[in-house]
């Protein structure tokens, strides 16, 4: 699989505050890929560099195979569409017009214009004003100005921030779908992982500019397992069987609660089967996954609830 | 891309009425000019066109300035407005949004001298004057007009970009216009250091006013063409500060 993005040691300097701290990134072609990180962490600022719109510090942003360079910036965006933070867009210019002077400017056929507003369902809507325009609208219009002309890379920077569930649900079909509809790959941001966690196959997580994980979203799903919430109706019979397991479990707030460190799930299977068969009437069994917070001390190994290993 | 960055702004000023708002700005010089002195007499008839020359200039000092952060802002504002300049930053060259915004900038700015001076002419025939329109008195004034109007354009260019509330350029403007309107009734070398009025010392005409017989005599002057080279200087160097600013912006 080839790499559309590549970043080797990547740094921005504000003062004497990283904003971004020699990120290695790979972005391998045709996947959806999250970029995800609480407020601050650097991604935006991340996004800005792989697009020129601020220079690096230090390092190197390698695009479609190609070192990005001041000279050779517009014409390897011209394979790229972007939203960055908010969407852009001529409040007195209608829909088609704003898109018509994209187009214009990307060398595009005007005649893909309409291609787009299908793709992202504005085309009963080309005629209004883009003042007049919803929230979700005008995000859904930033996305059709980033699909002008095919690109094969697409970055978008937080695309469903403010919008209401629905248009979430929509924003995330509409990405999805992208490799496969368009043939792009898509750099995602987000600050919530369970906001991506649908739609993409690769992330990365970067906190205060430092990548702690990048891979495959089924590696990162292993270290976001979280505590397990189990309930009993003989919690007496349950200590026991706790006990002689060697399974660090804390008892919750109410009788028959506990607590359980998140365990493999053989071995969760395992401590099931012996509740039940010892009589503690298993009712519940609950895996809470970790916040992204979590997740980072879990990635930086700083200390946390409890681990396998204790099994 | 300088072709498609002017045709992108021109696409962007749809609907923006810019177009009327010069227009009204050249309107308001000329009707005002019109209605400054009497042009009834066959005396008063015989200098029309020396006093539209003088008038005009003067109008210009109080009107240009708001008139021209007006065009600027509007320009500026869209983008300010649409959060556009990280998407445009994409698409072109940050150079060429500039001469984009320039080129439109100065052919609003044309148009505003156009109507300005086919206006006094107009209005010279329409009063019936006898002295003949002189065309290089003309040249001058249409000359001088464009050259501080290009100057405060980009003056105020420079404002809406520094400043993300374009109220700042306007309220420059109007500043400028009271600072500028009180030079021209000061000795002609305070002029010299006010260059929203520059429209004043740069005029081709000087007026007596006679307090005895209560009439008003024009003099046609000579040129001052290094004031039209200073206006020049200061306009390119505002140009250049809006370019820089451009270059520079973060986004």
């Amino acid at each position: 699989m080839q790499t559309v993005i590549e970043t080797k040691g990547l740094c921005k300097v504000y003062g004497r505050q990283f904003a971004v701290d020699h990120l290695d990134l790979t972005v391998p072609e045709g996947c959806v890929y999250g970029f995800i990180g609480p407020n601050g962490a650097g991604k935006s600022t991340t996004m800005k560099m792989l697009l020129g719109l601020i220079h690096p510090s230090a390092g190197q942003v390698t695009l479609l195979g190609r070192t990005l360079t001041p000279r050779n910036r517009l014409a390897l965006l011209r394979q790229t569409g972007s939203l960055i933070e908010s969407p852009a867009g001529y409040g007195h210019l209608t829909g088609q017009e704003n898109l018509e002077i994209v187009a214009d400017l990307k060398g595009v056929p005007r005649k893909d214009i309409d291609r787009v507003l299908e793709i992202v369902h504005l085309t009963g809507d080309r005629k209004r004003k883009v003042g007049q325009y919803s929230l979700g609208m005008r995000q859904r219009l930033g996305i059709a100005q980033a699909l002008l002309g095919s690109p094969k890379l697409l970055i978008l920077d937080e695309p469903t921030n403010g919008l209401d569930p629905a248009g979430i649900q929509e924003m995330r079909a509409l990405i999805a779908q992208m490799p496969k509809s368009c043939g792009a790959t898509v750099l995602i941001s987000s600050h919530l992982l369970s906001e991506l966690e649908q739609i993409v196959e690769q992330v990365g997580i970067v906190n205060r500019g430092r990548l702690l994980f990048q891979g495959p979203l089924t590696e990162l799903q292993r270290h976001s397992r979280g505590d397990v919430c189990l309930r009993v109706l003989r919690p007496r019979a349950a200590a026991e069987v706790l006990r002689e397991s060697g399974v660090r479990a804390a008892e919750g707030a109410r009788p028959g609660e506990w607590t359980l460190p998140p365990l493999r799930e053989e071995l969760l299977a395992e401590l099931v089967r012996t509740l039940a068969a010892r009589g503690a009437g298993v009712v519940g069994l609950t895996r809470r996954t970790k916040t992204l917070e979590e997740i980072f001390l879990s990635l930086t190994g700083e200390p946390d609830s409890g681990e396998e290993a204790a099994v | 891309m300088m072709t498609r960055s002017f045709r992108a702004e021109l696409q962007k000023s749809r609907r923006r009425h810019d177009w009327l708002v010069a227009a009204g700005i050249a309107l308001v010089v000329v009707l005002w000019a019109s209605v400054t002195y009497d042009l009834d007499t066959p005396e008063e008839l015989a200098s029309c066109y020396s006093a539209l020359y003088f008038a005009v200039p003067l109008m210009n000092a109080i009107v240009m300035p708001v008139g021209m952060a007006a065009l600027a802002s509007r320009i500026w504002d869209s983008e300010t407005k649409g959060e556009t300049c990280k998407l445009l930053f994409t698409l072109q060259s940050r150079e060429s949004l500039f001469c984009g915004k320039a080129a439109l900038g100065m052919l609003e700015n044309l148009l505003v001298c156009l109507i300005e001076v086919a206006g006094v002419w107009a209005l010279g025939l329409w009063k019936g004057s006898t002295q003949a329109p002189d065309p290089v008195r003309f040249g001058w004034l249409f000359l001088c007009a464009f050259l501080v109007n290009a100057m405060l354009y980009f003056f105020s260019f420079y404002l809406s970009l520094r400043f993300r509330n374009q109220v700042t350029a306007l309220a420059v403007g109007f500043c400028g216009a009271l600072i500028g309107l009180f030079a021209a009734y000061m000795p002609t070398w305070f002029g010299y250091f006010v260059p929203f009025g520059y429209y004043v010392p740069l005029n081709g005409v000087l007026m007596n006013w006679d307090r005895d017989t209560r009439i008003t005599t024009f003099y046609l002057t000579d040129f001052r063409w290094w004031l039209l080279g200073v206006t020049v200087l200061l306009g390119l160097l505002c140009a250049a500060a809006c370019r820089r600013s451009i270059q520079t912006k973060e986004v």
